[in-house]
């Protein structure tokens, strides 16, 4: 017990690192930031910590199919017309530099990345493969199978892994560290060893991801927990857009099928032309647009199929009905990527020949998050961030195939930066002085609680209401509700206690870490979604059902300490003045 | 969904830290056909002993992370159907931090 006891008794500070550009979150976006400074930089140290595993954790590994670049194999098509769509279907809301950049730099970052690790399928003609995917003019999806994803996360992690990066795994940063605004180092918490890390640097890039897990339903990978949004938002950055949450439409959901990305059914739609469809057989989507397979984005196919679902039109376990009967079994494996599943699912009883699949909505992807300058730096020197932290690029929603290959820009675009802030800053004095020991006193009063509410139980709190009363179609009523049942659990996140008080890989105290930060971004969430009354991409208001640009076209921004402010979208390419009217 | 009878487990249980020797602790839950081994150590965490260690990540069966031995055969437990009787223990070779999670920091 003795020995238990010295382990959280440890001060922050007593384990030190020290390095030039700290990367919170070693999912696709953390290891392109890290492989752009290491692959130019040798003298400079570059530490990337994750609270899992090294390009295994976090979402990256969940693209399901689509990295969307504009390759000159196709003359039809330029960055221009991929912002256009971008922009167009992020319902006009995206910071606009921000897009180009993504737009510009996006085909050299996936063509570099391909010629590192052979990522992506490759024609006859030796030319990276090219599909059609919704809301995009052209096709410009790069794609391997269906696990493109895991392909790019598991080609980063092998690169990286052979580089001088200094990886960090299995350590949760708990606080940014701060002076004047400008930052100097971070707080972690090593989950082997039980022990409190200091950080010490002068720049550091968030590449953290989104929050699904606020949600009871999510595709995301179970860290998805928003801690970089609230870490950023302790630290003094602001936040935006954070009432925009993606739900995927058709997400798998009965029978229980294993061993596949939650997404798949997606493809039955891209590809197949399936047929969707209420408990009373009525296809409501092709009554609407006889087109719907191709040319619907997610926002608009998830709230009809939500609006069948709650008007009680749904299938038995939640969702609606799927089939593709319409197809033989020589079809169906000619279609793209289901030569492998098709067999798949025969093995665990699904023909799709002759069965129907439930498919449900289902959290997915956060648009908003840190606001951050052409430069992805936040208005705190020295704490940038890239990938699905950051606000911006997807504005109201997002296209498929747009995640796998901003984060690769972003990141890459974070790198630079960050870099030459570094090069114009002073070596870091002495910070002894400069932090306190709040986690430290927190999580020894945290195993001392004999008893109290469980962190399990919070989290599952947290997800009912947001899942309940900011979900995919939502109102002031029960926007305020799910306000008020927030604000009613404040109380409750320093009344937690563990069932176990050991220090060495506590679950349970990983949890008590991510319900902190979900709460937070919980609450931004929600006051978010309350403010903006109209519907614009993935925020539906049942009360507000169409969109006003004319008051509606900004951002909502959050600063802790401060009122919530808006700001109308920085323009480039694409004047919005019409829009205003 | 209603449960089909019980599922009596094995888990196999230790902390280097404080323990000499690793148990198994028995434990029953509900048995479910559609669910997973991934299910089962949730429902164990949820309601029965959150102290339980195990790592899970994309439940998709991509990302390895929850790997474990059931009834002496490595699996992933979000893409194995849990069985009626089953022993649960880390996957082998690999030095044990806590529970079903094991070291794989040399795996570079």
């Amino acid at each position: 017990m003795q020995k238990m006891r010295d382990v959280y008794s440890r001060k922050i500070g007593s384990t030190r690192k020290e390095c030039h550009i700290l990367i919170i979150g070693a999912g696709g976006a953390g290891i392109e930031a890290a492989l752009a400074v290491a692959s130019t930089r040798e003298d400079l140290q570059v530490i990337l910590v994750d609270k899992g595993v090294l390009g295994k954790s976090g979402c990256t590994i969940l693209g399901g199919f689509s990295c969307n670049a504009v390759l000159e194999t196709n003359p039809d098509d330029s960055p221009s017309c991929h912002f256009e769509d971008t922009v167009r279907e992020g319902r006009f809301i995206n910071d606009q530099p921000l897009v180009d950049t993504y737009t510009e730099k996006a085909p050299v970052r996936v063509k570099e990345l391909h010629a590192m690790g052979g990522v992506f399928e490759v024609g006859e003609d030796g030319a990276l493969k090219q599909e059609m995917v919704p809301g995009h003019s052209h096709p410009r999806a790069l794609f391997n199978n269906l696990h493109t994803g895991k392909s790019m996360a598991l080609a980063l992690r092998r690169i990286v892994l052979k580089s001088n990066v200094e990886i960090c795994d299995e350590c949760i940063i708990l606080r940014i560290l701060c002076h004047d605004s400008v930052v100097w180092g971070a707080v972690g918490f090593d989950m082997v060893q039980g022990t409190f890390i200091l950080f010490e640097c002068p720049a550091i890039i968030i590449t953290t991801g989104g929050c699904g897990q606020l949600y009871r339903h999510s595709t995301t990978a179970i860290g998805s927990t928003g801690d970089g949004l609230a870490l950023a938002y302790e630290a003094g950055a602001e936040l935006q857009d954070m009432e925009f949450i993606q739900f995927f439409p058709t997400a798998q959901c009965y029978p229980r099928l294993l061993h596949l990305n939650p997404t798949f059914p997606s493809m039955l739609r891209y590809t197949a032309g399936c047929r969707l469809y209420n408990s009373e057989g009525k296809e409501f989507m092709r009554e609407v647009n006889p087109d719907w397979t191709y040319t619907v984005t997610r926002d608009e196919l998830s709230q009809a199929i939500y609006k069948e679902i709650q008007e009680g039109r749904g299938s038995p376990h939640g969702g609606v009905y799927m089939d593709v009967l319409h197809l033989s079994a020589e079809e169906i494996t000619d279609k793209f990527s289901f030569s492998r599943i098709y067999p798949r699912l025969l093995s665990m009883g699904i023909d799709l020949t002759k069965d129907v699949i439930e498919t449900t909505v289902s959290a997915h992807f956060s648009m908003g998050g840190i606001r951050v300058d052409t430069t992805l730096q936040t208005c705190v020197d020295g704490l940038f961030a890239a990938g699905e932290a950051i606000a911006g690029v997807h504005g109201a929603n997002r296209l498929p195939g747009n995640a796998l290959s901003e984060i690769l820009v972003t990141g890459y675009e974070a790198a630079v930066h960050a870099i030459q802030y570094v090069d114009g800053t002073s070596p870091a004095g002495d910070h002894d002085t400069m932090y306190d020991q709040s986690e430290c006193e927190a999580l020894s009063a945290l195993l001392e609680r004999e008893s109290g509410i469980s962190p399990i139980a919070l989290k599952k709190s947290i997800q009912d209401i947001m899942w309940d009363y900011v979900g995919v179609i939502r109102d002031k009523k029960g926007l305020e509700d799910g306000l008020c049942k927030l604000e009613t659990l404040t109380s409750t996140l320093n009344q937690m206690s563990l069932s176990s008080k050991t220090c060495i890989w506590n679950k349970e105290l990983m949890d008590a870490f991510e319900v902190t930060f979900m709460f937070t971004v919980a609450l931004l969430t929600t006051q978010g979604a309350l403010v903006r009354e109209e519907s614009r991409g993935s925020h539906y208001r049942k009360d507000f059902p169409e969109s006003n640009h004319r008051t509606w076209l900004v951002n909502i921004i959050h600063k802790k300490g401060y009122p919530m402010t808006i700001s109308r979208p920085r323009v480039s390419k694409m004047p919005l003045e019409g829009l205003y009217g | 969904m209603d449960s089909n009878g019980d599922a009596h487990l094995e888990v196999f249980r230790y902390n280097p830290e404080i323990d000499k020797f690793p148990v198994f602790q028995q434990i029953t839950i509900p048995f479910h056909e559609h669910n997973t081994v991934l299910d089962a150590l949730r429902y164990i965490y949820e309601h029965v002993d959150s102290s339980l260690a195990f790592r899970e990540s994309c439940r998709a069966g991509l990302c390895g992370l929850c790997a474990v031995r059931v009834n002496g055969k490595v699996c992933l437990a979000c893409s194995t159907y849990m069985c009626k009787t089953m022993t649960i223990e880390p996957v082998p070779k690999w030095k044990i931090i806590r529970d079903l999670v094991v070291d794989y920091s040399h795996q570079k």
